[in-house]
């Protein structure tokens, strides 16, 4: 028992729960009068903070303390009709745009239009506006509108636009730490060009008005969408001002001009400004300016096009440019590896029926082929999975899918005894995987909803009768050789959690492997040398066995639009016309890769601290993702956690929570918890 | 894992093993979570009645083992778990302090116990409530972020909030008692006699 009385301070710390010597001031209070009242009324003042705690909420925007629907200190609302504020992602004086979850958790952009400052006719025109295209357009990289509501009267009006959250980063915002190369703007420009395709086949046709950089989202599957419709205009519509951001917008839209090139011109701007690094008026005021972008005289001919000062001298529309994009030569032929070259030099080049050039890796003696379409330059492999037919240790066999905009086509490759006959026969479901069985040549693919077999040339039965389960969005297919079954990587409705089910070719009945939680696997491959399965999900290479339990992750490098391959018991990472031997053997491999030199993981990791100094947690988590896929870091990976439940993105919650250790996971599970996120 | 929790914060034995093995409502994970996040504050409700610390943890300890089993019978939903807890909890004590069992512990007669539990002095009415909020949004936005992540639901340790902020466990705690001195003068304001 203490002596003396202990110091007010210390009754304070024991009440609030941080004393270091609770135990002898529980021995003094306990015969105590005097202390035990002091104890007693700083006990009454927490329980009246707990209480005070329950009835006021954190602003989303300043952090500070908010009573009501909306923050006194900096406006931000906390709700808004039936949605519950998460994160103010941009604000300017007329409104704010915020990440906000509605009353199921679904995350939706929500765009506030205040009249406190009285905006002006033309914001509460683009405001409207912007409501009408997103609620008549369909198109799965424009988002999709939710609803539209207003609260408040007079002066405290405020319009309210729930459309689909795009979880992404912007380009403008990419470009501070990363640079564009040739390929990749090629590619932005191709899936741009594919929704304005969409908008301008509409009747009548759609003019977005503002492409821009800070317009253009890249998801984290490295597709691109287009937001803000807050310029968008009918081509018949009459226009009386010019709406648009100075430098994307070619002259003639400066007097309200509008026309179907009026976007190719915007798209152009975005592409010289993801490349030359420089706003885009810069180097377009002087058309001979575009000589000093390093790119292929190709692109720069094609970029004049898309951003000459006269309508009549751009594309006459996106289909025309989009055609013209396709006549440019494939990135991975223009860009490809040496040593690749020098395979192909070295003989191991043979021309199909179709056109189909096949190159053998000579670098190893794996049956590693690069497929390449000679006769249409606009054609890109999408896929190429192992063939591992009748005796898989020996196989060299792949089958390549092509897509181009319009059609894939599957061709089969034999890359012991040259090319096969069945080259570039079309598929008439959009393929997305496809796996053979090597006993009885039955081929198996999914599409976006399905998975079914396919005939030559072309009949797709679906397999999905019962009992089988209800596929969602199946993403990636693999045989497991050894017990002969199929293994479907597939997601619930909500693609929130995914699973891997099995398909018994011989039974032919189903059964549920395993629950994977977060693990989208856009590739998937079995190795019998280890009999492991192998994904390929959103920078992470993951191991599971062959029951489809995750044993460990891996972070990769460019890992978008790759596909992990095994043939005679190797790894293979293959991306766009490119394939990687991923070290020795399985058993045996270190997957660390190489950053890529722009790539500074510190740096990355300082910037997503900053952001959550500003309460920009998914800003912060994009960060420390990048981070992450420049270098693993344990540090980095609790960080990414604990950001990820700030900003209540409980898919990636639950993957890093994978990542941590268990003295990890006990510490730092209470931020998901008082967030209200499921991280396991 | 269990006992390692309650071990965690005052309560040290749950005699859990002894409930009946039917399907309860929640499994013992989930009663893990919630007796760690809300047992302090259940405590703190019965310490605030004058009950020695040490009968104030078998008092707790008996509350969350009745919820327990009230839950295993299927009588309880989980829509306000702490504020069951806390009633629960505060029947106990008070009933203790009835019979006499806990007179000679505590200083308060039973009557004025009540009194000193009276709702509305722990529900915090709107004008004192005003007052908080003002007091509060004084403080700094650092000590209003760490306000939040200590007492809103689920409350964070000391060192897990200390971790979240970039701030030592000793600067946090210095904040928090700037906090509640100013909070404890707001809420007095008006209260006196």
């Amino acid at each position: 028992m203490m002596s003396q009385h202990p110091a007010l301070q210390d009754l304070e710390l024991y009440v609030m729960g941080t004393c270091e010597d609770s135990d002898a001031i529980e021995s003094h209070i306990s015969d105590c009068r005097d202390c035990s009242a002091i104890v007693r009324r700083e006990a009454r003042l927490e329980l009246a903070m707990f209480d005070l705690a329950g009835r006021v909420a954190e602003c989303p925007s300043c952090r500070r303390a908010a009573a009501s629907d909306r923050c006194a200190n900096c406006g931000a609302a906390l709700r808004a009709g039936d949605y519950r504020i998460v994160e103010v992602v941009v604000q300017n004086a007329h409104g704010r745009l915020y990440l906000a979850e509605d009353r199921v958790g679904r995350r939706v952009a929500l765009k506030e239009l205040a009249f406190v400052q009285t905006p002006g006719l033309e914001a509460i025109s683009a405001f409207e506006r912007e409501v009408k295209f997103l609620r008549a357009l369909a198109h799965p990289d424009i988002p999709r509108f939710v609803a539209s509501f207003q609260e408040g009267e007079g002066v405290q009006t405020r319009l309210f636009l729930a459309q689909e959250y795009i979880d992404g980063e912007s380009l403008h915002n990419r470009l501070a730490d990363h640079w564009f190369d040739e390929d990749e703007v090629i590619g932005i420009a191709r899936k741009v060009l594919e929704i304005l395709v969409y908008l301008q086949e509409l009747s009548p046709i759609v003019i977005h008005g503002d492409i821009k950089p800070a317009n253009l989202i890249r998801r984290h599957d490295g597709s691109i969408a287009l937001v803000d419709f807050g310029a968008a205009r009918s081509f018949n519509a009459t226009i009386t001002t010019a709406v648009g951001t100075f430098g994307y917008m070619p002259i003639e839209q400066l007097a309200g001009i509008v026309n179907p090139s009026t976007d190719l011109y915007g798209l152009g701007a975005s592409l010289v400004h993801l490349l030359a690094r420089e706003e885009p008026w810069k180097i377009l005021e002087d058309p001979a300016a575009l000589a000093k972008l390093n790119v292929t005289p190709e692109l720069r001919k094609f970029l004049a096009k898309l951003t000459a000062r006269r309508p009549v001298d751009r594309f006459a529309n996106a289909r025309a440019a989009f055609d013209a994009l396709a006549r440019l030569r494939a990135p991975s032929a223009r860009r490809r590896k040496p040593w690749l070259f020098a395979a192909i030099a070295a003989g191991g080049l043979a021309t199909g029926a179709a056109g189909f050039a096949v190159a053998k890796l000579t670098s190893s003696d794996a049956s590693t082929v690069i497929v390449d379409d000679d006769d249409d330059e606009s054609r890109q492999i999408a896929l190429i999975e192992t063939w591992p037919k009748h005796a898989p240790e020996h196989s060299g066999d792949f089958v390549a899918i092509y897509g181009d905009a319009f059609q894939q086509g599957l061709a089969s490759y034999d890359a012991m005894h040259g090319v096969k006959t069945e080259s570039a026969v079309y598929l008439p479901i959009a393929v997305s995987d496809a796996i053979e069985d090597p006993h009885t040549g039955q081929w198996y693919v999914i599409d976006d909803q399905s998975f079914g077999t396919f005939a030559w040339p072309g009949t797709f039965h679906s397999l999905e009768v019962e009992p089988a389960p209800s596929l969602w969005n199946p993403s990636a297919l693999a045989f497991d050789t050894k017990r002969r079954r199929i293994v479907i990587a597939s997601e619930d409705e909500q693609s929130e959690l995914h699973y891997l089910y099995a398909y018994s070719v011989d039974t032919k009945t189903w059964v549920k492997l395993a629950d994977i939680g977060p693990l989208e696997l856009d590739s998937l491959t079995y190795n019998f040398a280890d009999d492991r399965l192998y994904g390929l999900n959103n920078g992470f290479l993951s191991v599971l066995d062959a029951n489809g339990t995750v044993l460990k992750h891996y972070p990769v490098a460019n890992s978008a639009g790759a596909q992990i391959v095994s043939a005679q018991g190797r790894l293979y990472f293959v991306t766009n016309g490119t394939v990687e031997f991923l070290n020795a053997h399985v058993t045996n491999f270190d997957f660390t890769s190489p950053a890529p030199p722009t790539c500074d993981a510190d740096a990355l990791k300082d910037k997503g601290m900053e952001m959550i100094t500003m309460g920009q947690h998914a800003a912060a988590l994009a960060q420390f993702e990048a981070s992450l896929k420049c270098k693993r870091d344990s540090y980095v990976m609790q960080l990414a956690f604990m950001e990820a439940c700030s900003s209540n993105n409980a898919t990636k919650a639950k993957f890093y929570f994978k990542q941590l250790t268990p003295a990890q996971q006990n510490k730092f599970a209470q931020i998901c918890i008082r967030q209200k996120v499921e991280y396991e | 894992m269990f006992s390692r929790v309650m071990r965690s914060w005052h309560v040290t034995k749950l005699g859990v093993a002894s409930l009946p093995a039917s399907e309860p409502h929640l499994d013992r994970g989930a009663w893990d979570k919630i007796i760690r996040s809300h047992d302090r504050r259940v405590f703190l409700s019965v310490l605030a009645l004058g009950v020695r610390p040490d009968r104030a943890r078998d008092v707790v300890q008996t509350a969350w083992t009745r919820l327990m089993e009230k839950d295993q019978r299927g009588e309880i939903t989980m829509d306000n778990i702490v504020g069951l807890a806390i009633a629960q909890a505060r029947f106990l004590a008070l009933d203790e302090l009835r019979r006499g069992d806990d007179r000679k512990r505590s200083d308060l007669h039973p009557a004025d116990a009540l009194d000193e539990f009276d709702a509305e002095r722990l529900v915090l009415g709107r004008e004192r409530l005003d007052r908080a909020m003002e007091a509060l949004q004084s403080c700094s936005p650092s000590a209003q972020r760490l306000f939040q992540l200590l007492y809103a639901e689920p409350p964070m340790s000391y060192p897990l909030a200390a971790a979240e902020l970039g701030l030592s466990v000793q600067r946090v705690r210095q904040l928090m008692c700037e906090v509640r001195k100013k909070l404890r003068v707001a809420l007095e304001e008006g209260s006196a006699p």
